[in-house]
């Protein structure tokens, strides 16, 4: 079980942008170094990210650009009740437009592509596999509240939707992917 | 449930950050700085050059600079909001500086800065370092006001211990604050001053502040602004993006904020393809609601209900193929939006008509044939949904019903209606209600979103329905064609 580690906010119950609502002002250097919280957030946004996408490359490339993003506003950024929520949520929220325009791209397309035939023979991507057969909203929920251990009410404002959905679709993708896993 | 856990623990570590991240990060940070740094010098060394008239006109649909009587002076009008300043200052125009990624929010949405030196807008943090000499004035609105805030004219005000920065390393500016409502808008401005600033730079600034003018009759909360995604739109209670998505179609996303008591991100999407006009309405204000869309570029001009939308062209940097346009319409009357060419030609017509309160027949439901298996499916949910009851007329019951209808076909395995009578057709990988709003004293609108698999593509539809609460029976009195507004499915399916 991973620890949310420092800055998640686990008792805040007021939005990352709420913050925001107020005039542009920022504290000033009370809050920890961007760096410090580079370091401590960026694995564990890369694995999150790679365990939704199954990409490890473009989890590299939405991390890389949700952490450059949090860096240029750091200074708006570290004085919110919960930074490193702001940036999870940027980082899938990026992701998600990524995913809405190949889904565009491949309305284009004359047909989808074939899947690979040594990819889909080799075990180690087994799990990679099983988590692809989940729809988008139950992996991202199934990787916030299983793997990160997110409450349902965290992992519902960093989704944007309510808690009772996180936990619906949570309750639908732990079937599947056992399902899925079953020979694994 | 610990094994799952384990399995996805085991999955992660197959990855881990490369000992280099920090750099590669830093690196790319300064090549997105130094990329923006060359455009915003460019419009900063113009906007501050005199010639400022034609450049902000370029730059900026509807800002407006012209020398006023005073040589040294200039005005500028910017989204309705003016300001007399000195014309050897910098005027940017950072509407377009909205967070392009960033979760939808009712932050201050900026309006305008002006500072003293020529240098890029720091309201993001992105730009080159001020120097300590420096003077800025930010002045933002608010889509959503935090309180009752005071009418204009206000003061700005220090705030004691209060100040900030301009990005990382660099100087520390002291600041002052007002926030204000005007012209039924609200606003906030920052005041930053730098430690060495001059008493008559600070001076100006103050006095560029009281400047301030609100165009009587501008359209709260109809705003355009320049850029990859901007707020088109937004209301007390949800804000609406737009950007230009993949092969040349258009996006506009609906947030609602605190919907259903809670908060919602990205409730709902639209994708508009060219040539056909977004037509949805929704409420803005009390007393009236806002028909808004896009139109491809050859359209010069856009009539809803006869009469001329705003139209802002071109629809931010990098697109200029589609315009958007808006306009008021009373809260229950029909929506129709015409588009004409160059020529004079009526390019599109698209329209909906909405119930009134009873001055006028409802309109009839539309029976669109052929429709998928999804949009029968879509169309069942509807019936199923007129046939429903709930306590009471009011809205909050509405709400209620709507609320408690999803979260019980969920809970229930019901979220599939009847889609699952189709063969091949299933399951939901999305349902949603994202947004109600009253458009007369029984009606309601209601949104409808819902996505379907079908043997292994995708399909998202939208639908809208007015709703008539009369006692405590809901009736469907009107409703948009199921449409289709993305899909990953090939072409011809199903």
């Amino acid at each position: 079980m991973p620890d949310p580690g420092n800055g998640w906010g686990r008792s805040s119950v007021s939005s990352p942008m709420d913050a925001l609502t107020e005039p542009a002002q920022v504290a000033l250097v009370t809050e920890p170094p961007f760096e410090d919280f580079f370091h401590a957030h960026f694995e564990r946004l890369l694995r999150v990210l790679y365990l939704v996408g199954g990409d490890r490359h473009e989890a590299e490339d939405l991390a890389q650009e949700a952490l450059v993003k949090a860096y240029e506003r750091w200074d708006r950024i570290r004085g919110l009740s919960d930074p490193a929520g702001y940036v999870y949520r940027m980082a899938l929220n990026a992701r998600r437009s990524r995913f809405r325009r190949l889904a565009l791209a491949a309305r284009k397309s004359v047909g989808r592509p074939e899947p690979d035939p040594i990819s889909a023979t080799d075990d180690r991507d087994a799990i990679r596999r099983a988590l692809r057969t989940l729809p988008e909203g139950q992996r991202e929920a199934l990787v916030l509240v299983e793997w990160l251990g997110l409450s349902d009410e965290e992992a519902g404002k960093l989704l944007g939707v309510r808690p009772v959905t996180v936990r619906v679709r949570i309750s639908r993708a732990r079937p599947m992917l056992q399902e899925a896993l079953r020979d694994v | 449930m610990s094994d799952l856990r384990d399995v996805l623990e085991r999955e992660a570590r197959r990855i881990e950050g490369a000992p280099e991240a920090w750099e590669t990060m830093m690196q790319r940070a300064t090549r997105r700085r130094t990329a923006r740094r060359v455009g915003t010098a460019v419009l900063a060394l113009v906007v501050a050059a005199g010639g400022s008239l034609f450049a902000i006109r370029a730059l900026g649909p509807t800002a407006d600079v012209r020398p006023v009587a005073a040589p040294d002076t200039l005005t500028a009008e910017i989204a309705g909001v003016s300001v007399d300043f000195p014309a050897d200052w910098t005027l940017l125009d950072v509407r377009h500086q909205i967070d392009d990624e960033a979760p939808a929010s009712p932050f201050p949405s900026p309006v305008l800065e002006i500072l003293n030196v020529t240098g890029q807008s720091c309201l993001n943090a992105r730009g080159t370092p001020l120097p300590e000499t420096a003077v800025i004035l930010q002045v933002a609105e608010l889509t959503e006001a935090p309180g009752r805030l005071p009418a204009w004219p206000v003061s700005l005000e220090r705030e004691s211990g209060s100040s900030f920065g301009c990005g990382e390393g660099q100087p520390v500016f002291r600041d002052h604050h007002a926030s204000w409502r005007a012209s039924g808008r609200h606003f906030s401005a920052t005041l930053g001053v730098g430690p060495d600033a001059s008493r008559a730079d600070i001076d100006a600034a103050f006095a560029a502040f009281s400047s301030l003018r609100f165009e009587d009759g501008w359209d709260p909360f109809l705003e355009f602004s320049a850029g990859p995604r901007q707020v088109v739109n937004s209301g007390p209670a949800w804000i609406s993006h737009a950007f230009e998505a993949a092969h040349g179609e258009f996006c506009v996303q609906v947030g609602g904020e605190r919907i259903r008591g809670d908060t919602v991100g990205a409730a709902c999407e639209f994708t508009v393809t060219a040539r056909q006009p977004l037509d949805f309405s929704t409420k803005a204000m009390d007393d009236g609601r806002v028909a808004f869309g896009a139109v491809t570029h050859e359209a010069t001009r856009v009539t809803v209900n006869g009469a001329e939308a705003r139209v802002v062209t071109p629809l931010g940097r990098y697109s200029v193929e589609y315009k958007l346009f808006a306009a008021f319409v009373p809260p229950s009357s029909a929506v129709e939006i015409e588009a004409f060419d160059d020529a004079g030609r009526n390019i599109v017509t698209a329209g909906r008509t909405f119930p009134s309160d009873g001055s006028s027949p409802p309109p009839p439901v539309e029976t669109p044939e052929p429709l998928t298996p999804q949009a029968r499916g879509a169309r069942a949910f509807v019936e199923e949904f007129a046939a429903a009851r709930v306590d009471g007329a009011d809205r909050e019951a509405l709400r209620r019903f709507l609320s408690d209808a999803v979260d019980t076909a969920y809970a229930e395995g019901r979220g599939e209606l009847s889609l699952y009578e189709e063969p091949g057709v299933g399951p939901y990988s999305g349902f949603e209600v994202p947004h109600t709003e009253e458009i007369s004293g029984q009606d309601h609108m209601v949104s409808l979103g819902m996505s379907v698999e079908t043997r292994g593509c995708v399909e998202t539809f939208y639908e809208e329905l007015v709703v008539r609460v009369a006692g405590d029976e809901l009736r469907i009195v009107g409703a948009s064609r199921p449409g289709v507004i993305a899909s990953d499915c090939p072409s011809g399916r199903p």
